[in-house]
């Protein structure tokens, strides 16, 4: 690895490291008091005693099935509608108002009704997951297959490509790079939906620790969760970009963050 | 071996969004022959080969194609998403390899099949969508200003491997350009679509590969610019039946020679 690959590689964690430290720096001065913010070794103690009692990893686990089954449900029944509505003008004119509309409201006003419709289980906790997922999903798959470029549909036609061939080779090809720009976003998603989800009837989980500690206030806990969803964020973002890289090894990286 | 196909159209009519595009024309292109049509912006020449390329719907008389054609757009029109291999087999249920091979080294570029057309440049992009066209044995190519969007030695280039590769095969091809020069140089014939309708065909005679800039060539491409000109002096009117018959002297042998010929008014 060459020095410049170091720098770029290092660089990113430049900013929070600095963070860190000053707050380290304000906690132990006492210019930052510890009943508004512990400090970062606090934080990383709480870190330490959540793992050594072996809940930390359970909760996390219980949290990424829900993040990820939620993103299947979701991501798939959004990327269904987006294809629907965007390969035929009929559909869209019925589905895309309604679709609009339910995206406005927001997840937690759902919450009584969800609870009222499954119950305190998983399937209220999914629900909230897979319908906050579906939208940006749904919403970059339709623009994705709305911009496939009509000249290329047109010299395929030419070629006697149609019907399933022609979604194969054309239209789903092209409108990936876009549908990976809403999973982007669904991915994220997923995981800060679960702060609503699991404070349903939840007794394990990420958003159920957070809960859990703003109820007994536990302050370390609490920041070591905020700390925990902010790592969490970043790694799915490196998910979903090592996925882009492997589904459109055709183009150019620097053409897929103009993208973005 | 493929050989080339017959094309012909005749009184041929086209309206798109209700305005007439073209006018009852009449045109024959025989097995093997090189034809080359010239005109304005909004002569109709593009909705012309888009019609024979099945991509518009004509609204009057017949066309009959010996086979089914293929075409090369302006834009290279490649899959980046697939590489030169894949786009060269497009269309194909079970592409032969060695097939894709052999006419991707027909136009140079044997040794790009493996990549991304967008690591290619633009001639080279052409030369791939060339690849493609070759790859289904076209018995009838239409072209529709492929070389147009290259740079001028590059065009020069892609319109001798387009003349070599006709020459070798023996397709039949079509060419719709504004370049009067490049319609002279690869044409058997020229024909200059105005309104809609053919007001002139010249047949070119001289042997090939013919010298670009050379008197002959030059003198051909003159009459042909004259008759463009001519007609737009005329404004927006039918051509006058004088023209008309002076225009049938060209071409009296041959029974390709538009309608207004025959005295039809619009």
């Amino acid at each position: 690895m060459t020095a410049a690959m170091l720098r770029r590689r290092l660089a990113p964690w430049i900013a929070p490291f600095v963070l860190l430290a000053a707050w380290e720096l304000a906690s132990r001065s006492g210019l930052l008091p510890k009943n508004l913010l512990p400090s970062p070794y606090e934080v990383a103690q709480a870190f330490v005693r959540a793992v050594s009692r072996g809940d930390l990893l359970v909760h996390l686990g219980v949290s990424a099935l829900r993040a990820g089954v939620g993103m299947l449900v979701g991501a798939g029944i959004g990327l269904a509608l987006g294809l629907l509505t965007g390969l035929s003008r009929k559909l869209q004119l019925v589905l895309d108002t309604p679709l609009q509309m339910l995206r406005a409201v927001p997840a937690i006003a759902l919450v009584p009704l969800v609870i009222l419709w499954f119950g305190l289980g998983e399937a209220a906790k999914l629900f909230i997951v897979s319908m906050t997922v579906m939208f940006p999903v749904y919403l970059n798959t339709f623009h994705g297959v709305r911009s496939v470029d009509p000249q290329l549909i047109e010299m395929a036609r030419t070629y006697h490509v149609s019907g399933f061939a022609m979604y194969r080779e054309v239209i789903l090809p092209g409108a990936l790079p876009s549908i990976l720009v809403g999973l982007r976003f669904a991915l994220g998603m997923s995981w800060l939906v679960l702060i609503v989800a699991e404070t349903i009837g939840a007794e394990q989980g990420l958003g159920y620790v957070a809960m859990n500690a703003r109820e007994f206030m536990q302050m370390d806990t609490l920041v070591l969760t905020i700390v925990l969803w902010a790592i969490l964020g970043k790694l799915a973002d490196v998910l979903a970009g090592s996925v882009e890289q492997r589904l459109l090894p055709w183009q150019p990286r620097s053409q897929r963050m103009a993208a973005e | 071996m493929s050989t080339g196909a017959e094309l012909s159209l005749s009184e041929l009519s086209v309206a798109l969004g209700g305005r007439e595009i073209l006018r009852s024309i009449d045109l024959l292109v025989k097995p093997g022959e090189f034809i080359s049509i010239v005109g304005r912006s909004g002569s109709g020449k593009s909705t012309l080969l888009r019609v024979l390329a099945g991509l518009e719907a004509h609204t009057h008389g017949e066309l009959k194609v010996g086979a089914p054609p293929i075409v090369m757009f302006q834009e290279p029109r490649l899959l980046p998403w697939r590489s030169v291999l894949q786009n060269v087999g497009l269309g194909l249920r079970e592409p032969d390899p060695r097939h894709a091979l052999r006419v991707l080294s027909q136009v140079g570029l044997a040794d790009r099949a493996q990549d991304y057309p967008g690591t290619l440049s633009g001639g080279q992009r052409q030369r791939v969508a060339l690849a493609r066209a070759l790859m289904h044995r076209p018995q009838l190519l239409l072209l529709d200003e492929p070389f147009g969007a290259l740079d001028a030695l590059t065009r020069i280039s892609a319109q001798k491997l387009v003349e070599g590769l006709w020459s070798e095969l023996g397709f039949s091809a079509l060419l719709v350009t504004h370049d009067v020069e490049e319609a002279v140089l690869l044409g058997d014939h020229v024909l200059v679509l105005d309104e809609g309708r053919f007001i002139l065909r010249e047949e070119v005679t001289l042997p090939r590969p013919r010298v670009r800039n050379s008197a002959e060539v030059g003198r051909i491409a003159a009459r042909v610019l004259n008759a463009i000109f001519d007609s737009g002096r005329e404004g927006s009117e039918p051509p006058a039946p004088a023209a008309a018959s002076g225009a049938d002297e060209h071409t009296s042998t041959s029974n390709i020679w538009p309608s207004f010929a025959r005295g039809e008014t619009p």
